[in-house]
């Protein structure tokens, strides 16, 4: 195949499950019907929120610990020693 | 907890969205454990056998887990507590993912809790502070969840 923008000739490239044709010569690439979309999911669900970790409910706290260390009032001593 | 400003609204709602607990199996169960009922003499000592019954231990893990999912113990912290239950074969928890038996009776006590704080606040006449705050967003974040869970 060649280059539709300097003619030059294109080389084939599978990266990931995706075809692209990359180009010797300007190095632009060119990609196959549904390969835009292809790539498009994946950087979606690269930059996804990754799943909750284990060891904690659905509805836990978004960042544990840690953030009442300097000031923490009373009724944290009192929770911890009562019912 | 008499008021019926937003913060209340949202404890009862958060009350009202907890599912049945699953059926009991009946085991040993102290039925009011924190703290305050560890006791040092020589060897460490579990007191106040008041609500000691047959019934569900995973109740009595139930509050420090709320703790852990308010935030307000560090996750290496409630880990180790776990660990050192499991591995001294505590009869609470089966095998597998824990959360799978403590989800509903660590909502459950999340919301008790929250009702606790907002109660002792009304009475001292103080704002919530940030510890009491904590579980009253551990409501928030429950009253959000999908319905039908687990």
């Amino acid at each position: 195949m060649q280059c539709p923008k300097c003619r030059g000739n294109m080389r084939t490239y599978d990266r990931n499950g995706v075809h692209i044709e990359q180009c010797e010569n300007c190095r632009g690439i060119f990609l196959d019907y549904g390969e835009l979309e292809t790539l498009t999911r994946m950087e979606t669900q690269f930059h996804a929120a990754p799943p909750p970790a284990p060891g904690g409910p659905a509805w836990g706290a978004p960042h544990h610990g840690g953030h009442h260390h300097g000031h923490r009032r009373n009724s944290w001593v009192g929770m911890l020693f009562s019912s | 907890m008499s008021g019926d400003g937003p913060v209340e609204h949202l404890v009862r709602q958060a009350y009202g969205s907890l599912p049945q607990p699953a059926p009991t199996p009946a085991l040993l169960t102290h039925g009011d454990w924190h703290l305050g009922q560890l006791v040092r003499r020589e060897r460490w000592m579990l007191i106040d056998i008041d609500d000691l019954g047959v019934g569900d231990p995973v109740w009595d893990l139930a509050r420090p887990a709320a703790w852990f999912a308010a935030g307000l113990l560090e996750p290496a912290v409630w880990e180790r507590f776990l660990g050192a239950y499991l591995a001294s074969g505590g009869p609470a928890l089966g095998p597998g993912d824990p959360w799978e038996r403590l989800d509903v009776p660590t909502r459950t006590l999340t919301v008790q809790l929250a009702a606790v704080a907002v109660f002792n606040a009304e009475r001292d006449r103080r704002e919530l502070d940030d510890v009491e705050h904590s579980l009253i967003e551990a409501c928030a974040r429950i009253v959000g969840l999908p319905k039908g869970l687990p």
